[in-house]
């Protein structure tokens, strides 16, 4: 199946080059390449909601990029799995929209791809 | 605007390398408008990406031609590939049976790769073909795939599809390897090059190989089922005479057949007998109602003196009608031969058998008069409904040198047969001497049903 996505990808024209990157990192001998996704979170609330919303945001390091008396929205960056468990999370404290950029991977090491 | 000149190369070279096919250049309007330098070729970088690989793996080659000269039930599934790989693939591919004595069945798309008049050719494959090429894909036991991909027309119930069989596959495109099918040896390249070197190195093997004089007779006892017979009738033309008496009349000529989608469609490719490639134009798998005619266009184009038959349905046909006044424009004698049943046949076919015979909108009620268009745009029209009067019709259309629609009245309710109904393996078609009512209607279970 992977083979077959691979084939799919390397025959679009405009696609360079398809490297599945775990199985480069193996034969690396190196850990798991660096992932990382941004994601936009507006959460919207009052009260005790609101707080602990912001609390648990500091805790996930996101940043609040615009706020109301209302709502917050934030900026999440991290491996998909932290952007899924932030995005859990903030769902019963009023979550309203999201936004995810999918994410973004690279080799460990000094060598290029 | 200086980037057009490396766009519109990049293009051409895109569209004829690897599988080709059509590309897409978008020119914005102002660039439509602006003016720049034209740069030559050979000043442009060639892109990174899309570039396929043309030379086979050489140990991959070694292991399929053992597999080959081991093997006791060999078929060369052909498709076409070998037609867009050149004429030296079709040349080589020739060179191979004659060389191996392996029977040769192909795909819609790879007819004429192989003559028909050849001693190992088996006809086409796949849900209407021949009932010796689908038993044989089904019992081989080496299966060599030439450019063909495996196409559900082609393998009908996957899981039944040529059980006991090792699989090579020679393919340029890495994307149609191991998809539906699962094949032993793959050969990733171009068919000429890959053949070139299996050729070489089949010349290269001890004499000594099986016998393949069994696996012969078993061919020529699934032969001898004569799988396209039809009830003959002298009253109304049957579709299958029809393209009997139209390929008799172009034997020997120089003749080029484009089609439309439909039952029309199979019966041309069961009955005209290719002897070269390229002669033989179809959608295939795009399946496009309304190619025929653009199609029979453009051949004519090319080749102005050649003999050039759209065999078209009456449904198919007017979806692209509007072409014949390119046709009377650019003088190109095109000859449309409509095969007339008055319904789009092959919808009305599935549902007959898919859908307990309920049908719908797959009747035309109200046709236009064939002959009164034709004569509107220009062109000369013909009308035969009498089988005694058909190849003296079909003498007039091929002698006039106008464009001519011809309308053929054939059978109206006649089935498109053998078929694989789907769900079913390739030794288990449906013959034309057994598809009696009951057999049509239980054709395709429920399961099947979910299939199509």
């Amino acid at each position: 199946m992977l083979e077959q996505i691979k084939a799919q990808l390397d025959r679009q024209v405009p696609v360079h080059r398809v490297v599945d990157l775990s199985v480069r990192a193996r034969e690396l001998g190196q850990a798991p390449p660096v992932e990382r996704e941004v994601a936009l979170v507006k959460v919207v609330g009052n009260g005790d909601q609101r707080q602990e919303a912001l609390r648990l945001a500091d805790a996930f390091d996101a940043k609040v990029v615009d706020a109301s008396i209302e709502h917050f929205l934030f900026e999440l960056t991290g491996k998909v799995s932290k952007v899924d468990q932030f995005i859990a999370i903030m769902r019963p404290l009023g979550l309203v929209e999201i936004c995810r950029t999918g994410p973004a991977s690279m080799n460990r090491g000094p060598q290029g791809m | 605007m200086n980037d057009l000149a490396n766009v519109i190369h990049e293009a051409f070279r895109i569209a004829q390398s690897g599988r080709p096919g059509p590309v897409v250049v978008d020119v914005p309007k102002d660039v439509q408008f602006a003016k720049g330098r034209y740069t030559p070729l050979k000043g442009h970088p060639i892109r990174e990406s899309y570039r396929p690989a043309v030379q086979g793996n050489a140990d991959a080659i070694e292991a399929a031609v053992q597999l080959m000269a081991n093997a006791r039930r060999p078929i060369l599934y052909t498709g076409g590939g070998v037609i867009n790989s050149g004429d030296e693939a079709t040349r080589l591919l020739r060179e191979l049976v004659g060389l191996t004595n392996f029977p040769i069945t192909s795909t819609l798309m790879g007819l004429g790769c192989y003559p028909a008049s050849g001693k190992n050719w088996l006809g086409m494959l796949g849900m209407h073909g021949s009932y010796e090429a689908n038993m044989a894909m089904h019992d081989c036991d080496v299966m060599v795939c030439i450019g063909a991909r495996f196409d559900d027309r082609i393998t009908g119930r996957v899981d039944a599809f040529s059980p006991n069989s090792t699989k090579i596959h020679i393919d340029i495109d890495p994307s149609s390897i191991n998809k539906t099918i699962h094949v032993d040896v793959p050969i990733l390249g171009d068919v000429a090059h890959v053949l070139e070197e299996m050729v070489r190195a089949w010349r290269a093997l001890p004499a000594e190989k099986p016998s393949l004089d069994e696996w012969w007779s078993n061919i020529d006892r699934w032969r001898g089922r004569d799988c396209f017979a039809y009830t003959p009738n002298k009253d109304v033309i049957m579709p299958q005479y029809a393209l009997e008496r139209l390929n008799a009349a172009v034997k020997g000529r120089d003749f080029y057949i484009t089609t439309e989608v439909g039952q029309h469609q199979m019966w041309a490719a069961q009955f005209f007998e290719f002897e070269e490639p390229k002669r033989w134009m179809t959608s295939g798998g795009l399946g496009t109602m309304g190619y025929g005619l653009p199609a029979a266009l453009g051949v004519q184009i090319a080749h102005p003196e050649a003999l050039v038959i759209d065999v078209a349905g009456d449904a198919s046909i007017q979806m692209c009608i509007q072409e014949m006044a390119a046709a009377i424009q650019h003088n190109a004698p095109v000859k449309i031969f409509i095969m007339n049943n008055q319904y789009m046949g092959m919808v009305r076919q599935w549902q007959q058998l898919l859908h307990g015979n309920r049908l719908s909108h797959s009747y035309t009620e109200a046709m236009p008069d064939f002959v009164k268009l034709a004569e509107a745009y220009g062109a000369e029209g013909i009308y035969c409904d009498d089988p005694a009067d058909l190849d003296d019709a079909i003498q007039r259309m091929i002698d006039s040198p106008k464009p001519v629609i011809f309308d053929c009245r054939v059978a109206n309710l006649a089935n498109c047969f053998p078929m694989i109904p789907s769900g079913r393996a390739h030794n288990d078609m449906l013959l034309p001497d057994e598809a009696n009512d009951e057999a049509v209607a239980t054709a395709i279970d429920a399961k099947g049903r979910q299939l199509v």
